[in-house]
């Protein structure tokens, strides 16, 4: 188990799209909390899992299929639900999302 | 604050025999909230026009069959409403209005429901005490200096204050059933899968339950009905129905009680608030017996790596793109990357920053096993636990909380303690099962109330109330 250093906060900031806090005095703050919670979470290590399976959610979870049926091309109120949601975007050019350059620095 | 008996059931009687209008009872929340809200603060949004008129409506087709007929609502406002903005408490949406109804929003219209307006929580609802909202936190209706209790606190206090006679919350944790205790009000999560969480926003998808609040089980019982029940849009939930009558013999129930709820940390007076409760069904004929959930004590650690990594996925979606965009960034032309990271920084909060890294951390490569897929075993062996407790009891009663109401300020510099107040809550999320939060009736020193938890089988929710009902309706101390 270890711990996060500094470098490595850089990192998670970096990894999570989040603007990198620089305030020191935050930025410690911030290393102990997280260290105290991982310390926490050390106790995990003395449960016996070597033949349990991993729980991945709260329902057997199965496949669901739907019909790509007519109902669902006219349906009438799924496509206003659609025009708000293209309204909501911040910046929309004709029905599409507009996104800055992905690759321009 | 005390439990009333048949809340919902005795209004619709007065509005079928004249003595009330819905616009009439409407008006009369409304003005509660104009008198009392200023101080508390649940509500971050009053729907006061919409609300009167669809009173109105009701009252002029005497619309009054349906089995929410004219009751006020407040939703919790990381539930979607169309053309209404939903802010999950953060700042980062401010400026976004829902495109469409959340699928329990719909199924409350369709049942005759008044939504009255939108109630406060902790950002992104995570938090246990409604002081992580960014729009300012919510006091607790019995003491304004003690906080409601979260994530869902705007609407316990909402119920509690009378300012809803039903209120909807999102639970992941503890978000329903720790508020409820601490505002002494009856609150309740449903088994997962139960409700569609449809336009819910998630904060982690294999713990959230919607559920609702109420100063009456009968009535929490009646708004699931109406809410439960697959919806094609929530792979999640489940195709089979539910029992949800409250009807039943429960005299002949047995009862577990978990020693490991009872520890060392858990406060005396609600120690033996519980077990007084315990020991009043023995007297009414429940067979009782002490169980044993032996990984109890790990559930803490399994909750905050499971929850963080979930919700740093699906926070992922608001990076100022397809939703709302911070205003001062509106016009920046940012690239991509500096954009997204401007937006985050600047939109979320402390907390959930915390939660973000942390989820991050514990799903990145070397760590992955060691936490993420550690925690997903212990999970499967906390289920086990419960599934060999139900084979001999029906019923477990635990405590909701290790305390009562804390002050507001008290827990928010140190993340350990304030997570530590989901003990007894969060376990029931791991496994999937239903959990009701209800007033014992007594009170701690400070006056404060005392409440209580029932943790029934997997889609036994039927099961849950109608304990909690007989408890409430037959012993009020």
């Amino acid at each position: 188990m270890s711990d996060i250093n500094d470098k490595a906060l850089s990192k998670l900031f970096e990894l999570a799209r989040i603007k990198e806090e620089t305030d020191e005095k935050k930025r410690k703050k911030l290393l102990h909390d997280l260290g105290e919670i991982l310390k926490h979470f050390q106790e995990l290590q003395e449960v016996d899992t070597a033949s349990v399976e991993p729980m991945a959610g709260g329902v057997q979870h199965t496949d669901v299929y739907r019909n790509d049926d007519e109902r669902y091309r006219n349906d009438v109120e799924r496509a206003s639900v659609r025009e708000a949601i293209v309204e909501e975007f911040p910046e929309a050019q004709n029905e599409y999302v507009k996104v800055p350059g992905v690759f321009e620095k | 604050v005390c439990l009333k008996n048949n809340m919902i059931a005795a209004y619709q009687e007065q509005l079928k025999n004249g003595e009330h209008s819905a616009q009439e009872k409407v008006q009369e929340y409304l003005d509660t909230i104009t008198q009392q809200d200023e101080q508390i603060h649940a509500f971050l949004q009053v729907h006061a026009d919409e609300a009167l008129s669809r009173a109105k409506d009701i009252d002029e087709r005497k619309d009054y069959d349906k089995p929410l007929s004219g009751v006020p609502v407040a939703i919790k406002d990381n539930i979607l409403i169309q053309g209404k903005p939903a802010t999950a408490g953060s700042k980062i949406l401010e400026r976004y209005t829902a495109a469409y109804d959340a699928t329990v929003i719909k199924r409350l219209h369709d049942a005759g429901a008044i939504v009255i307006g939108k109630t406060n929580l902790d950002e992104f609802a995570m938090g246990s005490s409604t002081e992580f909202s960014a729009f300012g936190g919510t006091k607790n209706p019995l003491d304004t200096s003690l906080v409601p209790g979260g994530s869902s606190g705007g609407s316990a206090a909402a119920v509690a204050a009378d300012m809803a006679m039903v209120a909807l919350g999102s639970d992941t944790g503890g978000s329903i059933r720790q508020p409820a205790a601490f505002c002494g009000v009856a609150g309740f999560k449903p088994t997962y899968g139960a409700v569609s969480r449809y336009g819910l926003i998630a904060l982690a998808s294999s713990l959230d339950q919607i559920g609702p609040f109420a100063k009456d089980v009968e009535d929490i019982a009646r708004t699931c009905q109406v809410m439960a029940g697959h919806d094609p849009y929530d792979a999640t939930s489940l195709s089979e129905t539910i029992d949800w009558t409250t009807q039943q013999d429960i005299t002949t129930l047995r009862i577990g009680v978990p020693k490991e709820y009872f520890v060392e940390g858990l406060d005396p007076d609600i120690a033996s608030a519980v077990q007084k409760k315990v020991a009043w069904l023995e007297q009414q004929g429940c067979s009782v017996q002490e169980v044993s959930l032996p990984h109890t004590q790990y559930a803490l650690s399994v909750y905050y790596i499971i929850m963080p990594a979930e919700s740093s996925a699906n926070l992922a979606r608001f990076d100022g793109i397809r939703y709302a965009r911070l205003e001062e960034l509106q016009d920046a032309h940012l690239p991509l990357q500096e954009l997204y990271k401007e937006q985050r920084e600047k939109g979320i909060g402390d907390e959930p920053t915390r939660r973000i890294l942390l989820g991050t951390f514990v799903l990145s490569s070397g760590y992955y096993d060691a936490y993420y897929a550690k925690a997903q075993k212990v999970r499967t062996l906390i289920k086990q636990d419960f599934d060999t407790v139900f084979e001999k009891v029906d019923a477990l009663i635990t405590p909701v909380t290790p305390t009562t109401a804390f002050p507001i300020g008290a827990k928010t510099d140190d993340p350990l303690s304030m997570y530590l107040s989901d003990i007894f809550t969060i376990p029931t999320n791991l496994a999937g099962l239903p959990g009701l939060s209800l007033p014992t009736g007594a009170q701690d020193k400070r006056g404060l109330p005392i409440g209580m938890q029932i943790i029934g089988p997997h889609k036994k929710d039927g099961t849950v109330l109608a304990l909690g009902e007989y408890i409430q309706s037959h012993h009020t101390t």
